[in-house]
């Protein structure tokens, strides 16, 4: 933990320290760290922790082999951007002899060309108008300020479940079983099902290692409302040290303290509608007003500073939101996106019951139905793939 | 395993050979488009958004506008050595505006962002030289295989065969109706370094080098061209900088300077660039000064 404070928060506190300081009249100047933060670094961190606490908890025994333990903490697909390994999970299958099974690599290449789409077709294409939009808001009509967020509300996802996809499906050519880390939480009906859904493998880190043992929701409602800020304001911080990701993690604190007060955090536990086409239109009303409360958050999440977010808000609510959007300005920005991105959430909403959109299951397609079908999504990743962006979640 | 690597194989090579084909007919038939231009036009103008934005040729009756937005040099030079090649070309005016040889016009050539979005088109044109400039870069073979989508069009042109360089989509006038100067204006305050960019294009020093030898040994007369800008884009440039480079190495071609010439507000999308209206009114004043061989703009003074 302090290597990773050391890295990721010693600047922070150090501004923090300057410009508090600054208020009282006293001028500080103090060292400031110019290194480069190691790749990862949240990551594997968490991975070492993990397999403290499950030693702790006698979920699993200490491991003897020193290159077992640093193929755990440092396996290659989930090392830059997760998923967060469990030791109990994890370990054993580092440890046991795995043998080539057919179907799951097919499998594991199917997830991966899914993570391939999402990533290159909607994410890269959606940073080009959010990072024009981001930068340029103060000039921008706030129909396409609205377009931005929303924008962003589609890389973010696209970008790291995208990535979380190609590394469960190459660790699956591998042999090796990742935790799941996104179970498409936009279409979550409410604020605590998107939480089960969004980055599930942080979530339940924070939930069995800090939330249950502080708690969690047993105990009088100060706890209760205690225990949701500190896991919503350190997984806010554990982003990044910036007050716009504690700004973040406050909201969803808030969006999420009135279900667990009134115990229905865990109403919507199901997968929604499973056996039906198309949602109820209650169902369809909680999912949209769900995404709305994350957009919202999203653009604290996605601003430089926290004063930059509430310009941003403040010029959404503008008469022009009611113009038509222009994106006259943006280089290379693909009009076709909101077409792929209806495409996802299709076959999202389509696949909702598998652990992936791009599986097939035991659909006996003939071969050349199937080989049609992943030449088309080739053909989408290489003929719509924006230029290359990194991802997201390599920065935390 | 055997199997799956005998079905991953097949996978792959079937999916290769097919964008292999797809990329080859592309290739062909975009090779296969006519350059030929009407013989009542015998002057052509290349350069970026500047002249893009700025020289309507249905004004000027006797030019070709196939200038395009982020044009770098590279790409003039290889539709100047298209259109020469099948046209009798008398003069050819190339954009030489305080933009033009900065070090962030780089971008246009290497950046893979324009790189892939320049091939599309321009892949079948390319030489020896720029294919070995364009081989390490990744974006380049990314770029070869979005080729056949981006000529899909020229798939139907071709089969009605009367493919020409209008369906290539390699430049042209374009009219704005924007009005966006003050938002612009707004703009470049709130952002800054946009314009910091030092002078010294080294991709684009060298192919306009190469567009001037061109025009020399065909013997077409080159006139280099600085459309009208807003007073406040010159702040932003070292205009010092791009006038000497002017003086040092291409004194002897004419330079038609019109960024001291004042517009109306209403004239301008941007601060760099002309509207509908401005190019209206600038395409006038070029032609008469064509059609005058206009000696004062020739006669740059060096600010």
């Amino acid at each position: 933990m302090l290597v990773l404070g050391f890295f990721k928060y010693y600047n922070f506190f150090a501004h923090n320290f300057q410009d508090m300081m600054a208020n009282f009249g006293i001028t500080v100047n103090p060292f400031f760290l110019t290194v480069v933060l190691p790749v990862g670094i949240s990551f594997y961190t968490f991975h070492g922790m993990s397999y403290v606490f499950d030693i702790y908890n006698g979920k699993v025994k200490p491991i003897k082999n020193y290159i077992d333990y640093s193929l755990f903490v440092c396996f290659f697909p989930l090392l830059v951007a997760g998923p967060i390994e469990r030791a109990a999970h994890l370990l054993p299958q580092v440890t046991t002899k795995r043998e080539f099974q057919y179907k799951k690599a097919i499998d594991g290449l199917c997830q991966m060309l899914w993570g391939f789409f999402k990533k290159i077709v909607i994410a890269d294409n959606c940073a080009i108008y959010v990072n024009y939009i981001f930068q340029h808001y103060q000039a921008l009509p706030a129909s396409e300020l609205v377009i931005g967020a929303v924008y962003f509300a589609f890389q973010i996802y696209a970008d790291f479940s995208g990535y979380s996809d190609i590394a469960l499906g190459c660790a699956r050519l591998f042999g090796f079983e990742l935790l799941r880390n996104f179970a498409y939480p936009y279409f979550s009906r409410d604020i605590a099902e998107f939480w089960r859904r969004w980055h599930i493998s942080l979530t339940t880190w924070f939930r069995d290692y800090l939330y249950i043992p502080m708690g969690g929701s047993k105990g009088s409602k100060w706890k209760v409302i205690r225990n949701t800020f500190i896991i919503f304001l350190i997984s806010g911080f554990w982003h990044g040290a910036n007050w716009t990701f504690i700004a973040w993690g406050f909201l969803n604190a808030l969006y999420f303290l009135p279900l667990v007060l009134t115990a229905s955090n865990r109403k919507n536990l199901n997968i929604i509608d499973e056996k039906k086409l198309l949602p109820s239109l209650k169902e369809f009303f909680q999912i949209v007003s769900t995404f709305i409360l994350t957009l919202f958050a999203w653009i604290f999440f996605r601003a430089k500073t926290i004063s930059d977010a509430f310009s941003y808000i403040k010029h959404i609510f503008q008469k022009s939101i009611f113009s038509s959007p222009r994106f006259t300005e943006i280089e290379g920005a693909e009009f076709y996106l909101p077409f792929f991105i209806l495409v996802m959430i299709v076959m999202e909403w389509l696949n909702r019951s598998k652990p992936h959109a791009l599986q097939l299951g035991e659909t006996p397609f003939p071969r050349y139905v199937r080989w049609g079908y992943y030449f088309t999504i080739l053909w989408a990743i290489l003929w719509y793939g924006a230029a290359q962006q990194g991802f997201i979640y390599f920065q935390f | 395993m055997e199997k799956f690597i005998i079905n991953i194989t097949r996978f792959c090579l079937l999916f290769l050979s097919l964008n292999m084909i797809l990329i080859i007919c592309s290739y062909v038939i975009s090779h296969k488009a006519s350059f030929k231009i009407s013989k009542n036009k015998n002057i052509l103008v290349l350069g970026d958004s500047h002249t893009a934005l700025a020289v309507n040729d249905s004004i000027i009756s006797n030019c070709l506008n196939m200038s395009a937005a982020a044009d770098a040099y590279l790409y003039s030079y290889i539709k100047l050595q298209k259109f020469l090649e099948a046209n009798k070309i008398d003069t050819v005016i190339v954009a030489y505006n305080f933009h033009s040889l900065k070090k962030e016009t780089e971008k246009w050539v290497l950046d893979d962002k324009y790189l892939i979005g320049k091939m599309s088109h321009y892949f079948p044109y390319i030489d020896e030289q720029e294919l070995s400039l364009f081989a390490t870069h990744f974006s380049f073979y990314s770029s070869i295989l979005k080729f056949p989508y981006e000529s899909r069009q020229r798939f139907i042109k071709a089969f009605k065969n009367n493919l020409t360089y209008k369906d290539l989509d390699l430049g042209g006038f374009r009219p704005t109706g924007q009005h966006k100067l003050y938002e612009d204006i707004n703009l470049k305050r709130t952002v800054t370094n946009s314009y910091n960019s030092d002078f010294g294009g080294k991709y684009q020093m060298l192919y306009l080098d190469k567009i001037v030898r061109l025009c020399k040994d065909k013997n077409v007369q080159l006139i280099f061209l600085n459309v009208p800008v807003y007073s406040l884009s010159k702040q932003s440039h070292d205009i010092n900088k791009y006038y000497s480079y002017y003086k040092e190495y291409y004194s002897d071609i004419p330079l038609f300077d019109y960024s001291n010439i004042s517009l109306p507000d209403r004239c301008f999308r941007d601060i760099d660039h002309l509207n509908r209206d401005g190019a209206a009114i600038f395409s006038n004043l070029l032609k008469n000064d064509l059609k005058n061989n206009n000696k004062e703009i020739n006669n740059v003074e060096l600010k």
